[in-house]
């Protein structure tokens, strides 16, 4: 919301008063550090959509990215990979070799249950080194297919881990699997595409 | 060209195999730290690849044994890393490391930082 040369309600203003010419709506979420009564208000009477406060979960802002385009973060019906990895950088890392993309894949989905029970095991033991060592792996393992959200859900248990500070765990470590899972299901598409 | 590659990251370990095998290189895979270190001193790669976050002894614990001993001193050691320390890099290199990859790596850049090493042709 704080910009320098034009802060972030009167760019929406303006962005709504071209609409009105238009016809269309963009969605629009604030992202703000600003957290007083009142800061919300004024967001949204800008005609902003959604509110988020700094710091920043990148969970929240997919479920609030989520809430306001469903079509933009939904599994397109043609089949393209969504937007969990990266898909040119995976392809370019195999150089197109297919069987070998498989076989990853594979592997990757004998390991990511077993890091994950690993994970959970750790976390009810309150064992912070074990959490952060499973995360570590996890992470590793996600960042091979450039699967960035289930990577940086995998840094805030690692980094939880690493500080000994594992209060949030349950609710982080549901935040992992669900990335892992939205990644797991772009994994399935790519495969149907790659094997035609 | 001989090169161990010791990572416990299984998917990392096939696509760096993988591609350093399509480009002629003789590949050995280690999954945790004692692997390592026993490829390293019986297998006598050219050049390793190292992870330095591994169960079983750190990887750390790793690069200064084969830097201590008279048949792994000489061996170019390549640490592979997305540890959250900061000063991580630093501290490899200090070690004894001679290059520091981040990853997520990239198969052709671990090609091609292993064939500089050794003075191979990287295409």
């Amino acid at each position: 919301v704080q910009m320098p040369e034009m802060d972030g309600l009167e760019a929406t203003a303006a962005i709504r008063a071209n609409e009105s010419r238009t016809g269309r709506h963009l969605p629009i979420i604030a992202l703000t550090a600003l957290a007083m009564k009142g800061d919300r208000e004024a967001c949204l009477a800008a005609g902003m959509d959604g509110y988020l406060t700094k710091p920043l979960r990148s969970s929240d802002l997919l479920d609030a990215i989520e809430a306001l385009v469903p079509t933009a973060v939904a599994p397109a019906a043609s089949g393209l990979v969504g937007p969990t990895f990266d898909r040119a950088e995976l392809l370019g890392r195999v150089e197109g070799d297919r069987t070998l993309l498989a076989e990853l894949v594979e592997l990757f989905r004998t390991e990511s249950p077993r890091l994950l029970t690993e994970l959970r095991g750790c976390l009810e033991a309150s064992d912070a080194k074990g959490v952060q060592a499973a995360a570590h792996a996890l992470r590793g393992a996600v960042g091979n297919f450039g699967a960035r959200a289930a990577s940086e859900a995998a840094l805030v248990l690692e980094v939880m881990g690493r500080d000994g500070a594992l209060t949030d765990g349950e609710a982080r470590l549901s935040d992992l699997e669900r990335e892992v899972r939205r990644f797991e299901q772009d994994l399935d598409r790519l495969g149907e595409e790659v094997a035609v | 060209m001989k090169v161990l590659i010791a990572d416990d990251d299984r998917v990392l370990t096939l696509l760096l195999a993988t591609r350093l095998k399509s480009k002629g290189w003789q590949v050995d895979v280690a999954h945790d730290a004692m692997q390592a270190l026993m490829f390293a001193m019986k297998a006598a790669p050219d050049v390793i690849a190292l992870d330095i976050g591994m169960p079983g002894g750190t990887g750390i614990e790793v690069l200064k044994k084969l830097k201590q001993s008279v048949r792994t001193e000489q061996i170019p050691v390549v640490v592979v890393s997305n540890s959250i320390a900061p000063d991580i890099e630093t501290t490899v290199l200090g070690l004894g490391a001679v290059a520091f990859l981040r990853k997520p790596v990239d198969p052709s850049t671990m090609h091609a930082t292993l064939s500089q090493l050794l003075g191979q042709p990287s295409t």
